[in-house]
């Protein structure tokens, strides 16, 4: 078993670049999934990642082991998408770089590609749900379901309170069951 | 209790007291309404489709290469420090600049420059800071990525673009070119101190970045002021985003609004806005 984020981050504060690299190679999936989500394009969100790692390196000392690292890393990364997005970009989430159902069509006859088809065609639908979202809720609901963070966590890394955080989480969900209510027969639109 | 309210807890995670009678009376209310079960089943299915929507992206392979690469590389603070009185500022610019300049001719030489904007009026006292000095902006000077324009006050300096926006840079003002088109699609400007007005083509994109928020034109007319403490947008066309790290804005024409440093921008508010030749004034 790896060394603890908080080791890792300790050796980082002290300036061991080894441990930085690994802590990067841990986490750097997760910090580029949040960041496509919230920006919209894969050249903005890598360049909003390698920006969010520079600053975990430059602050690793403010770490203190308490809580959670992701919370703290994607504290950051929110940060990070934020300015980038804002400052060097339009406000409204470009889905260029998400599959798009066209990419696998069924033909009716394979039942594989036609399931495929299906789940490409859902997961794209769910994304442009979530993008249409606030940032208010769209935040919360990405670091709930797609990083797997507790309300805990998830208000450490907004900065807001657990009980607010799974408030948010939850009207993102309000929200999305009307904007995806085709995808489920049993839910309605009221 | 009925479907409404038992809907305002349904679903939601259950604090603990004092909303806990009402979680238990909303429970009790859903066993008995196939409305209301039906939709506590469909928030659950919601989880379930998001949890198996949102998959990983992988990042590049060379992504942990590239960031400690970055990390060996000197950290330097885009802007000027906060606080620094202008007279020191400007010495200190002057100071920087007659420094650069003994190191940076040769390099320079080497380097081709970039698209450039041109200055098309000018009055009072304006500058150009770069490496290789300091010139005065006259019309017809060559701005390129890199340089700072300067004013004092009661003068001012129009820039055009490539693009033919142009930007007005008004007396006391102190704006950095970071990037011109066509090198990059927006046009990209650090304003540090001072006023600037901006008129934008229709199709392109200008940012400007200031202490307390960055605006973001496309296609439009704005004014913007910025201070340490506050930045100040007006929209005369069309519609700017103000943002900063806490929130962001859309202001459109005949709005006004601020951000400081410590909170999300104000709420755009009308106002009306003095047709000066096209420039706002100072005071908003």
């Amino acid at each position: 078993m790896g060394r603890s984020d908080a080791d890792l981050l300790r050796a980082v504060g002290a300036g061991d670049v080894s441990a930085f690299s690994a802590f990067v190679d841990r986490h750097k999936d997760r910090v580029f999934s949040f960041a496509v989500e919230v920006i919209g394009n894969r050249a903005d969100a890598e360049d909003a990642s390698q920006e969010t790692f520079v600053e975990a390196y430059r602050f690793a000392r403010r770490f203190q082991g308490e809580g959670s690292a992701v919370a703290w890393l994607l504290g950051i990364a929110w940060h990070r998408c934020l300015t980038w997005k804002y400052r060097w970009r339009r406000h409204a989430v470009s889905l260029d770089d998400l599959p798009s159902p066209e990419g696998v069509v069924g033909n009716g006859t394979d039942r594989r590609v036609d399931d495929e088809a299906e789940a490409t065609a859902v997961r794209l639908d769910v994304r442009r749900a979530l993008a249409k979202l606030p940032p208010k809720y769209r935040v919360p609901a990405l670091l709930r379901y797609q990083q797997g963070l507790s309300h805990e966590e998830i208000g450490a890394a907004l900065g807001i309170s657990p009980a607010t955080a799974a408030q948010r989480v939850h009207r993102a969900k309000v929200i999305l069951r009307t904007a995806l209510h085709h995808l489920d027969p049993r839910a309605g639109g009221g | 209790m009925d479907c409404r309210e038992a809907r305002r807890y349904l679903g939601r995670p259950s604090g603990p007291e004092p909303g806990t009678a009402h979680w238990a009376r909303a429970e009790q209310h859903a066993a008995a309404c196939p409305v209301c079960r039906a939709y506590v089943e469909s928030l659950q299915r919601i989880d379930e489709i998001l949890s198996a929507s949102l998959c990983p992206h992988l990042a590049p392979a060379d992504f942990t290469a590239r960031v400690v690469e970055a990390v060996a590389r000197p950290h330097q603070p885009r802007t000027a420090p906060v606080g620094l009185r202008p007279a020191l500022a400007w010495a200190l610019a002057a100071s920087a600049i007659a420094l650069l300049a003994a190191t940076a001719t040769q390099w320079r030489s080497a380097m081709a420059p970039s698209a450039v904007a041109t200055v098309v009026a000018a009055q009072g006292v304006g500058q150009v800071l770069r490496a290789s000095g300091a010139e005065a902006a006259v019309p017809g000077a060559r701005i390129e990525v890199g340089d700072t324009i300067a004013t004092q006050p009661g003068g001012s300096v129009c820039l055009c673009f490539p693009d033919r926006s142009c930007v007005t840079v008004q007396g006391g003002t102190m704006v950095r070119i970071v990037e011109l088109p066509p090198t990059r699609s927006p046009a990209r400007l650090d304003l540090e101190r001072g006023l600037i007005t901006g008129r934008v083509q229709h199709g392109r994109e200008m940012l400007v970045r200031t202490p307390c928020a960055t605006a973001s034109a496309e296609g439009t007319r704005f004014c913007l002021n910025a201070t340490d403490e506050q930045s100040c947008l007006t929209v005369r066309e069309g519609r700017v985003g103000l943002a900063n790290d806490h929130g962001q804005v859309h202001a459109t024409a005949m709005q006004h609004a601020s951000a400081t440093r410590t909170a999300a921008p104000e709420a755009p508010v009308s106002a009306p806005i003095p047709d000066s030749g096209g420039h706002c004034s100072r005071s908003f």
